[in-house]
């Protein structure tokens, strides 16, 4: 039996937990504070402080883009969890002209050692920016 | 149970709904994972859950089932092979007005 969640996002609590646990052991990450049941706010050891609202959409769209800022203002990125989750370029083009930013979890957990986490990519062999990119390719 | 497939007129133009995942597998679905394409022209992103939330409640309200959406403009979709990746079946497919079976 599965518990429902206590988020309309239907994000579960294994997910939650798998992300604290993750945030818990990040050398950038001096301490964090979850409200709303998956808006974190994390202080990280450069003393900056960011909003991060947990989702668990297997591909993000711009209409879960829009919806999460109504819902949560003031969010500076959007996570989606779980293994295979990531999100459409047009969510990610949106978020990279908004300053929002847009990536899965294990993109974020290296986006935070960036001086610049909003502008973090992964890089393939020939140094060309790589995103969780749900397409056709 | 009404016809199911009469919900589709809530939708806003040019809008398409298409089940997949569990739903069209299991006896007793605990959820309906549910897709809507829609038309940037007739409906802006920003106005997409809002503009599909009647359509939405009251298909959960006749399946007494929990709907976990996904909203993809027509582009994303295309980007995406959403429907194709997750094996979705058009909304009419799934229920035919006749039978509302699976």
């Amino acid at each position: 039996m599965h518990a429902a969640p206590f988020n309309n996002w239907n994000v579960s609590y294994s997910v939650i937990t798998n992300f604290e646990r993750a945030l818990r052991g990040h050398t950038k990450v001096k301490e964090f504070k979850r409200t709303r049941d998956i808006l974190f706010d994390i202080h990280l050891t450069n003393e900056e402080e960011i909003k991060v609202l947990l989702v668990d959409e297997y591909t993000l769209g711009l209409a879960a883009v829009h919806r999460a800022m109504d819902e949560f203002p003031g969010i500076e990125f959007i996570v989606t969890g779980g293994n295979w989750n990531g999100y459409t370029p047009q969510a990610k083009e949106w978020g990279m002209d908004h300053d929002i930013g847009i990536f899965n979890i294990e993109e974020f957990l290296g986006a935070l050692n960036w001086t610049e986490p909003k502008k973090y990519h992964k890089k393939d062999s020939n140094g060309k920016p790589m995103y969780a990119y749900h397409d056709a390719t | 149970m009404e016809n199911l497939c009469m919900l589709t007129t809530m939708l806003p133009s040019s809008s398409r709904a298409y089940v997949f995942g569990s739903f069209l597998r299991d006896t007793v679905p605990r959820d309906l994972d549910l897709l809507i394409v829609y038309d940037k022209l007739f409906c802006l992103p920003s106005r997409a859950y809002s503009l599909h939330e009647v359509f939405v409640a009251k298909l959960q309200q006749e399946l007494q089932l929990k709907v976990d959406l996904t909203l993809l403009t027509k582009e994303e979709e295309l980007s995406s092979q959403f429907a194709q990746k997750t094996r979705a079946v058009a909304f009419h497919e799934v229920f035919d007005g006749s039978r509302n079976s699976r």
